[in-house]
């Protein structure tokens, strides 16, 4: 059985390497380096761009943006930048 | 309700059917805190595609001119500019005679009150801008300022909006979808290039150091990039090898940092007309170091007015 811990809020936590397979890690870290390519956009526009197949030859579905911005580490700052903008 | 309220939002509102009906423009000024460079920045009302032009200078026949090059860009493209949004201004409204010749409308909002839809996309550009320059690993060069807000427009028309849906401004314009493989390199990246500068060659060899300043759509692997030697821009080919990845501080950043005029304040990289940064008042900034140099500065003159005057009693 996979190793769990309860953190601060009382909430079960199970750490994202023992419930990810090693490819979706790989493919959630590619989706934060595109994000990062892109500038920064919000998670929603960015999966709805990568939905409908608006950039040619990625790799990187909309589901390794909600993996990513579930399971891997965020930007220290980055959100509050980006919360008053809006699309 | 107020009189104003009344005479801007009263009557029928006439929204684009189309894609390139109605453009929303402002000018806005882009830079750092001395120095801040006129741009003409315009929305497309239907799908929000951004386009951003340098200005020469504020008057109208420059203005005429890119406002021309983005009535031809939708042109060219098929799409047919019938009006041009603004805010109040002289220099706008000396256009008037021009655009009507080329069978184009100027709309001007009362003066007083700016253009929402450019005023609101001014802000997003500010943030978007301040986001790439804080998730850099140095002090990003005051020179690179103005690429940087070009990119920030390319890329956001590589994106969905709320008013695109689905679809991208990118892809409604230009009818083609950008490529993975310009989203490889970041803006910013540093990155090792081959230099056709004979001064460079000369003494570096043929490889520098340059930073990514501009990520080109429409040819795979392009990129222009910021020399730091010579400090100029050049279209280059570059792969994701050449990105240098070095442990933070490395030598090339400290270079960088080091070298690099940052004094621009990363909330105000872009302004409005109606809203420019009065750095005359503060031209240091408002740091505490800043306040202090001011006083001491203050201080001087006062002391150097006392001893005049009192030469001159004497």
């Amino acid at each position: 059985m996979a190793p769990q811990f309860v953190d601060t809020q009382g909430s079960l936590t199970i750490s994202p390497e023992l419930i990810l397979s090693k490819q979706q890690v790989q493919r959630a870290n590619s989706a934060r380096k595109l994000h990062e390519c892109m500038n920064n956009p919000g998670d929603v526009a960015l999966s709805r761009t990568l939905m409908r197949g608006h950039i040619i030859d990625s790799a990187v579905t909309a589901k390794d943006i909600i993996v990513a911005e579930k399971n891997t580490r965020t930007v220290p700052g980055m959100r509050s930048v980006r919360s008053h903008t809006t699309s | 309700m107020s009189e104003a309220i009344l005479q801007v939002r009263g009557g029928q509102y006439d929204h684009a059917d189309e894609i390139g009906q109605h453009l929303r423009c402002d000018i806005v000024f882009v830079g750092g805190r001395k120095t801040k460079t006129p741009f003409h920045f315009v929305i497309e009302e239907k799908c929000g595609h951004r386009g951003i032009e340098k200005l020469k200078t504020q008057t109208a026949i420059s203005l005429f001119e890119a406002q021309m090059k983005q009535v031809s860009f939708y042109r060219a493209r098929g799409f047919s500019p019938e009006k041009l949004y603004y805010d109040d201004g002289a220099n706008v409204t000396g256009t008037n005679y021009m655009l009507q010749e080329q069978k184009l409308i100027l709309k001007q909002w009362p003066p007083g009150q700016h253009e929402p839809m450019a005023e609101a996309n001014t802000r997003v550009l500010n943030a978007d801008m301040r986001s790439v320059i804080v998730s850099l690993p140095y002090e990003m060069p005051e020179a690179l300022i103005p690429h940087l807000a070009v990119d920030v427009c390319n890329t956001r028309n590589a994106m969905c909006n709320n008013k695109s849906g689905m679809e991208t401004p990118y892809m409604l314009v230009e009818g083609v979808k950008p490529s993975a493989h310009s989203f490889q390199i970041p803006f910013g990246a540093i990155m090792i290039i081959s230099s056709y500068d004979k001064n460079i060659a000369l003494s570096l060899g043929r490889s520098a150091y340059g930073i990514v300043c501009g990520r080109d759509f429409a040819e795979q692997h392009k990129c222009s990039v910021y020399i730091l030697h010579s400090r100029t821009v050049v279209h280059a080919a570059v792969i994701e090898i050449d990105m240098v990845r070095q442990s933070n501080p490395s030598g090339i950043i400290q270079l960088i940092n080091e070298t690099g005029d940052t004094d621009y304040d990363v909330d105000d990289l872009v302004s409005g007309g109606g809203g420019e940064t009065n750095w005359r008042e503060t031209p240091y900034g408002d740091t505490a170091v800043n306040v202090i140099r001011r006083a001491a500065e203050a201080h001087m003159q006062k002391s150097e007015h006392r001893k005049t005057m009192a030469t001159k009693k004497k």
